[in-house]
């Protein structure tokens, strides 16, 4: 018997089901998710427009956060204002990706990073059915808490691993499993989601509560918007502007 | 576009606070003490470090069994302050930096909530300790201290009401040398806090001149310079930067200095740089620099180092990251510029703390800066401030940080390649010696340079 593993985050604890019943195909659960949440929802649309909070609780944090997103030619940026801390913002325009924040001002991310941010910035993810995933396996039975389900493992082709849990009862993912990569390092990072909802005709978690570097992060989505974004508001960060013109 | 793209590149680390901590007083909290919420507040506490102190096994203690033999007592507690001691007994138990509590009534004076006028105010002096005594270190130019005749070198008994003989007895009566440092690190900043904390506090400094003539000099304090900086739930703080441009009949050196590592830094070090840029070397002061936004590191180091290496490692109980330089190729007004590439001098002392110890370490062990001055207060660990059920504030250490040479500063502080101690003669004569051998560093090769004919600006 392999061995299984006992996590416990935010007195939530994550145990695995004891017994050898025969695990469903991971394209099968797949499958279901994207049709449960109708993944494929974004087709059809230009561009996309998501405003959420994030709080961080132990630290008496909460900003408000937007992203928008451009699906042709792939471009994105993500706006989150901290009370007392300033603006960070980070984008993608498909090339290059770049951040700036009032801790360490502009930068672009490395070219070995941005395989991962392409990935990302692909709306066919969210199906777990796009061809960035080379493979899927269900790999175990377990419980979050109260809520059973299914635990797949993922291959990307930028080599990285994550790991999504599908309810054994609805299809939905209840949480997923990954590495934040930046040049700084890698951190490991729980997601718990919860309260789906219909936005813009697809399904998707109101409620984000993430376990990252020690620290939980809860991010509600308010709302979401189809092709209200403006080509205009793709326009770089002066600062930002100058590294990418200098970048050869 | 989904939820995990947009939690991915939340930069949490910089997050991190680390900060030694100024002290200020208030008024006794007047509410009935709520012993159920003291007693969730110490077991607020106690998870906290038992779910994110970088080391697992809590340096060999029972963190259980410290837990178990100290709740009843707080259970039974008829006073914050029993809970508190408590809590400051765990610190104790783990004998670090970086662990602190400040109760509710204070974080919220100094946060302005009372009624006490909070503008900054300040009369213009620093102190120190010399050779077991407290001296008057520094005389702002302009301050009203100067102008009331207050100098360098001179030995201070009393700050305010604040006798300073029982302090340095208590300081005195401590055997082991990091907690006798501590203490006179807090001795120091106390009586800083006592000088002038908002502006139009009258203050009363009593002290003894060069030839023992006692002084008992009262001032109003004024405006401090700077702006009021909020960051997370602490109170706020007064950010100053200042430079300075030391000419010379070969060009000039400059000289940069902060107080605490906040995010206004780097705008405010875009405009220092455009005035100091072209001179041949450069003495960045961090003396009295508390620390602050370990964040910050990364942004500031970019400012005279032209590629993204490693400034050490912060490793928790989850991870190990890299405080990576972040070359400033642009302003935050949007210009091309290029990292400084002169001669780097760092000027430390005892209140050289956390931020600015990891900033000066890292900055020397890549072979970017030579460091003058006294060696740092040694509190250099990563934390995270947040607040107890019943209001207190709440910092606690979350990773251990090792500099690019492996070591670690906590404890031991970063020892200056040059230890230039302060002495009370050349205070006495006006003299700040370690500047004066960090301008003469920063300046002397690059005269050379200049000599032989070649670029003035290599790296050191």
């Amino acid at each position: 018997m392999k061995t299984r593993s006992l996590v416990v985050l935010a007195g939530m604890s994550l145990l695995p089901v004891t017994g050898s019943a025969q695990l469903p195909a991971a394209k099968d659960l797949i499958q279901k998710w994207a049709t449960a949440v109708n993944a494929s929802g974004w087709k059809g649309h230009k561009s996309a427009r998501m405003v959420a909070t994030v709080d961080l609780p132990a630290m008496g944090m909460s900003a408000k956060t937007e992203a928008i997103q451009m699906y042709a030619p792939a471009m994105s940026i993500q706006k989150t204002d901290f009370p007392g801390m300033g603006e960070m913002r980070m984008g993608f325009d498909g090339k290059t990706a770049w951040m700036t924040n009032p801790m360490m001002g502009a930068s672009i991310v490395p070219d070995s990073l941005l395989g991962a941010q392409r990935e990302e910035a692909d709306p066919d993810n969210y199906s777990r059915m796009s061809a960035a995933i080379t493979s899927s396996e269900t790999i175990e039975k377990t419980k979050l808490n109260d809520t059973e389900c299914y635990k797949v493992k993922h291959t990307w082709k930028s080599g990285r691993v994550t790991h999504d849990c599908f309810s054994v009862a609805d299809g939905y993912i209840v949480w997923s499993q990954s590495k934040a990569t930046s040049p700084m390092g890698e951190v490991e990072m729980v997601q718990m989601f919860s309260a789906y909802k219909d936005y813009g005709g697809v399904k998707r978690a109101t409620t984000t509560s993430t376990e990252q570097a020690g620290q939980q992060i809860i991010i509600t989505l308010q709302s979401w918007e189809w092709d209200t974004v403006d080509p205009k508001e793709f326009e770089l960060p002066a600062d930002v502007k100058a590294l990418v013109t200098k970048k050869p | 576009m989904t939820s995990r793209a947009l939690i991915l590149r939340l930069p949490l680390l910089g997050l991190l606070y680390a900060c030694g901590g100024r002290t200020t007083v208030a008024a006794p909290d007047a509410r009935p003490y709520d012993a159920a919420l003291g007693l969730a507040s110490f077991d607020t506490a106690w998870s906290r470090i038992n779910a994110t102190y970088y080391d697992s096994t809590f340096r060999g203690i029972d963190w259980v069994g410290l837990r178990d033999s100290l709740r009843p007592g707080v259970a039974r507690a008829a006073q914050p302050d029993e809970m508190r001691r408590a809590i400051r007994t765990l610190f104790d138990r783990l004998g670090e930096s970086h662990f602190m509590i400040v109760p509710s009534e204070i974080a919220q004076a100094m946060r302005g909530d009372s009624t006490r006028p909070s503008e900054p105010g300040t009369i213009g002096v620093g102190f120190r300790m010399v050779d077991g005594k407290v001296m008057v270190s520094s005389v702002e130019p302009g301050s009203v201290a100067e102008q009331a005749g207050v100098r360098r070198g001179w030995i201070v008994e009393r700050v305010g009401r604040r006798e300073v003989a029982p302090l340095l007895a208590a300081q005195r009566a401590l055997d082991d040398p990091t907690a006798a440092r501590r203490a006179a690190m807090q001795l120091v900043l106390r009586l800083e806090a006592s000088a002038g904390t908002y502006l139009g506090d009258t203050v009363t400094l009593v002290a003894r001149d060069g030839g023992g003539k006692r002084h008992a000099v009262t001032m109003v304090a004024t405006e401090a310079p700077g702006q009021l900086v909020k960051y997370l739930q602490l109170p706020p703080q007064q950010f100053h930067l200042a430079h300075r441009r030391y000419a010379d009949a070969a060009g000039c050196v400059g000289w940069v200095h902060f107080n605490t590592w906040m995010l206004p830094v780097l705008p405010a070090l875009d405009r220092a740089m455009d005035s100091v840029r072209d001179c041949r070397g450069l003495v960045l002061d961090l003396r009295g620099n508390l620390g602050g936004v370990a964040g910050l590191l990364m942004g500031v180091s970019g400012f005279f180092v032209d590629t993204a290496v490693s400034l050490g490692t912060l490793t928790s109980r989850q991870t190990t990251l890299r405080y990576l330089v972040n070359p400033r190729r642009a302003t935050s007004r949007g210009e091309s510029v290029v990292p400084y590439g002169g001669r780097l001098a760092i000027l430390v002392d005892p209140l050289s703390a956390s931020a600015s110890e990891l900033f000066t370490a890292g900055m020397r062990d890549i072979g970017r800066a030579r460091v003058f001055g006294d060696t740092t207060a040694g509190e250099a660990l990563p934390a995270a401030v947040s607040r107890l059920p019943n209001g207190d504030l709440f910092m606690h250490v979350i990773a251990d940080f090792h500099a690019p040479n492996g070591a670690r500063i906590e404890a031991t502080g970063v020892v200056p390649d040059e230890v230039i101690p302060l002495r009370r003669a050349t205070l006495l004569r006006g003299e700040d010696a370690p500047l004066a051998a960090a301008l003469a560093w920063a300046g002397r090769t690059a005269v050379q340079a200049a000599a032989r004919g070649t670029s003035p600006g290599g790296q050191p």
